[in-house]
This record gives C-alpha cells, sequence and structure tokens, in this order.
C-alpha cells in the first residue's frame, strides 16, 4: 500500500469525514480499493484504544453530578433530614460506583459493558427516587422549600 | 384528532408518546448503524450516547420550566413537578442532548467529533415525533384562508384549554414542519456529509432548522412571550447566533479548503 495514503489519513482524520478524505485521495490518483482498506483499518485500530479508568470514573461522576445538581435544584437545599438522608445514600453510590469503574483496566472489556448498563438505570432510579421522595415529603409536610 | 392511538386492556398508548418512541428508536437505528458503517461502535461511544439521552431528556423539560413556574407556584406544587408533568421542548431537548455529549466527550478525552452520525437520525427522529404532535396537539397553527388550512371538530377543540383560532381553518405546521426534516433527511441520506469538516454536516442542519424553526413560530400559534416572540423563538436567538459564529469562524480559517495528498505514484 502507497504510505502516503496512510499519512495522508493520520494527518487529517480528526478534522475531515472519511468522505472528504477519500474525496481528495481519489482525486489525486490513489486507488478506491486502497484508500477504502486504509481508512477502515485506521478507523479499527482507531476505536480499539482503550479508555482510561480514571475516564470512566469522571464519567461516572458526571452523570451522579447531574443527578444531585437536579434533586439539589428542584428540591431546596434546606430539605430536611429525608432529602439529605437520600443526598448522602446517592453520592456514597455514586462514590462506590465510580471506583468500581476506575478499577476496570480495559473498559472495552464485558466488565466495562456490564457497568455502563447496570450505572444507566441506576442513576435514572436514584434521580426519580429522589424526585420522588422530595415530593411525598413535600406533600406530607416533611419539608418545605 | 388523535390523542390516543390504542388500548390494550389497562394499557392506553398515547399517541404523542408512541411516535416519540418510535422517532427515538429510528434515529437510534440510524445513529447506530453509521457508527457501524465506519467502524468506531465501542464503550466510549455508548458511555456518550447514554449522556445524549440523559442531557436530552433534561434539556426539553428544563428550557420550558420557567413558562409555568407562576402555575407551580400559585398551586404550591413542589418544584419537581416541572420535571414530572412540566412541557417539553425539542429545542431544549436539541439543546441539552448537545451540552451532554460535549462535556462527556470532554469527561472521557474522547476527541473524535461524532456529529455528523447524528445527522440523518435526528430529522427522521424529529419528523416521527412531530407526526404524535400532529395528531395530538392543538392549535395546530394560526388561522389561515389558504387552501391546505385545517380545520377541527369542537370538540376537539373542547379538549384543550387554550386553543386560539380553532374554530376555523389552521395553518398545518407540524406538517410543514415534517416536510422539512423529511427534505433535509433525504439530502444528508443521499448525498452523505454535506461539508467536508466532522461535525459540520449536523450544525448545518442545526442552523437551517433554527431558522426555519424560527420563521414557523410566527404561523405556529404559540402564545407570545415577549417583544412579539414565543419561547421558542427567544431560545433560538442565542443557538442560532453560536452556530453562525462557529461557521464564520470556519470559514475565516479556510479549513473548508483541505490539504491536497502527494498524487499518487504511476
Amino acid at each position: 500500500m502507497d504510505p502516503t495514503i496512510g499519512d495522508y489519513i493520520r494527518a487529517n482524520a480528526d478534522r475531515y469525514t472519511p468522505e472528504a478524505i477519500r474525496a481528495q485521495l481519489t482525486a489525486a490518483g490513489h486507488d478506491a480499493g486502497e484508500v477504502d482498506a486504509a481508512l477502515a483499518a485506521f478507523a479499527a485500530q482507531r476505536s480499539a484504544q482503550p479508555t482510561s479508568g480514571r475516564a470512566f470514573a469522571t464519567y461516572v461522576w458526571v452523570v451522579y453530578g447531574i443527578g444531585i445538581a437536579i434533586i439539589f435544584l428542584f428540591t431546596g437545599v434546606g430539605m430536611g433530614l429525608l432529602g439529605v438522608g437520600w443526598l448522602a445514600a446517592y453520592a456514597a453510590l455514586g462514590y462506590l460506583a465510580g471506583r468500581r469503574m476506575s478499577r476496570i483496566a480495559t473498559p472495552t472489556s464485558a466488565g466495562g459493558w456490564v457497568g455502563v448498563i447496570l450505572l444507566a438505570p441506576i442513576a435514572f432510579l436514584l434521580i426519580g427516587g429522589g424526585i420522588c421522595a422530595a415530593t411525598i415529603a413535600v406533600v406530607m409536610g416533611l419539608m418545605r422549600f | 384528532m388523535l390523542p390516543v392511538l390504542a388500548r390494550i386492556g389497562p394499557i392506553t398508548i398515547g399517541t404523542h408518546d408512541f411516535f416519540t418512541l418510535l422517532g427515538l428508536a429510528a434515529g437510534f437505528a440510524l445513529y447506530y448503524r453509521a457508527l457501524r458503517r465506519d467502524r468506531i461502535l465501542g464503550p466510549q461511544i455508548a458511555l456518550i450516547s447514554v449522556a445524549a439521552i440523559l442531557g436530552g431528556a433534561l434539556g426539553a423539560r428544563l428550557i420550558t420550566s420557567w413558562e409555568i413556574l407562576d402555575d407551580v407556584n400559585a398551586a404550591q406544587l413542589p418544584l419537581t413537578y416541572v420535571l414530572t408533568h412540566g412541557p417539553k421542548s425539542i429545542l431544549g431537548g436539541l439543546a441539552g442532548g448537545y451540552l451532554a455529549i460535549v462535556l462527556t466527550k470532554r469527561a472521557l478525552g474522547y476527541r473524535l467529533s461524532t456529529g455528523d452520525y447524528y445527522a440523518a437520525a435526528i430529522p427522521l427522529a424529529l419528523a416521527l415525533g412531530r407526526v404524535g404532535c400532529f395528531l395530538s396537539e392543538l392549535p395546530l397553527g394560526t388561522p389561515t384562508s389558504l387552501p391546505w388550512g385545517m380545520s377541527v371538530s369542537p370538540e376537539a377543540a373542547a379538549a384543550f384549554v387554550h386553543c386560539p383560532g380553532c374554530d376555523g381553518p389552521m395553518h398545518p405546521s407540524m406538517l410543514y414542519e415534517i416536510g422539512f426534516h423529511l427534505a433535509a433527511f433525504a439530502l444528508i441520506v443521499r448525498r452523505g456529509p454535506l461539508l467536508p469538516v466532522r461535525g459540520d454536516t449536523l450544525k448545518a442542519y442545526l442552523l437551517a432548522y433554527g431558522l426555519f424553526r424560527f420563521g414557523i413560530e410566527f404561523i405556529r400559534g404559540n402564545e407570545v412571550q415577549w417583544l412579539g416572540l414565543t419561547g421558542p423563538q427567544l431560545v433560538l436567538i442565542p443557538l442560532v447566533a453560536l452556530l453562525v459564529i462557529h461557521f464564520v469562524r470556519q470559514l475565516r480559517s479556510g479549513v473548508y479548503r483541505m490539504p491536497q495528498p502527494a498524487p499518487a505514484i504511476a
């Protein structure tokens, strides 16, 4: 394979679309089949790069941070014992999940997927549960805005 | 009007909800297909997609929350009511989803622009979602004497607290929007990315939709909020301005003139 094809793809793949790169290379006289093969190989190589455990942990905290922000935003900070207890449980679970995720050495593994798949519904459940608990507490007069 | 699509035993399938879910499913199927085609489907993309759903769901509710805050306070309802029962806006959904994607990519250190993979999926999802709006929401638009103006029965109009213009023919504004999205979808599917820079096809579509929607709002029948503009128009002004600034910067930087590759060795 002509090495200039690979060099051109590596230099421009982050900025330009595969279609545009292909068009440029074929217009310069390169074989379309060779260009397609080089683009496919480059994409496969890039998708195989693992994400660091630290990045996963950051992600977990972003998701949990959104949840905490919502509960604070919509129930008020001084919302009584029930709300504080809920927030504490929520933050503790987020901490444990973040630690677990950060220990996954190769997030491309099945373990990484299972963690992500489990995490999303848990986050939704906690957000929804927190809102419901706060609503019930307001209705029952346990806390005020 | 068809607010309820079907009743199966104790389960009621709302038309709006059905078409919203159908649009999401179709959009994600297209997105998934595009990612597979370019072989970049991986755990990072899965995380970014989950964040997009979260951000979109929150953005759709939050951006319209100010419209009902007074009512919620007057009724002494908890503020959580805004999230659970408040109005939803597709503009808020798009903005929230976009912001969530940007933040998640930063958190993960993911540098590749994935916007173009949504470029065909979003107009298809919005077109399907708008079918649900058309079948279940009133008013359809402002009053019109144009031959394609559509009327609804007094019984259907009576089901809505506010239904200005429902006593005569109205602009079918949702159908106009469906037409726009289908045209954009066909163009993107047929031609592929319209611009050579990654992510700019999606941004171009969003800019076109923003301008189109701004115009459509004049015949949509939404309540005027300030300076003769509706809520969506007020939201669109900064969003469209950001997109215009982006394209001005891109043009000035000369990024659309791609570097020339070395010619093939004969």
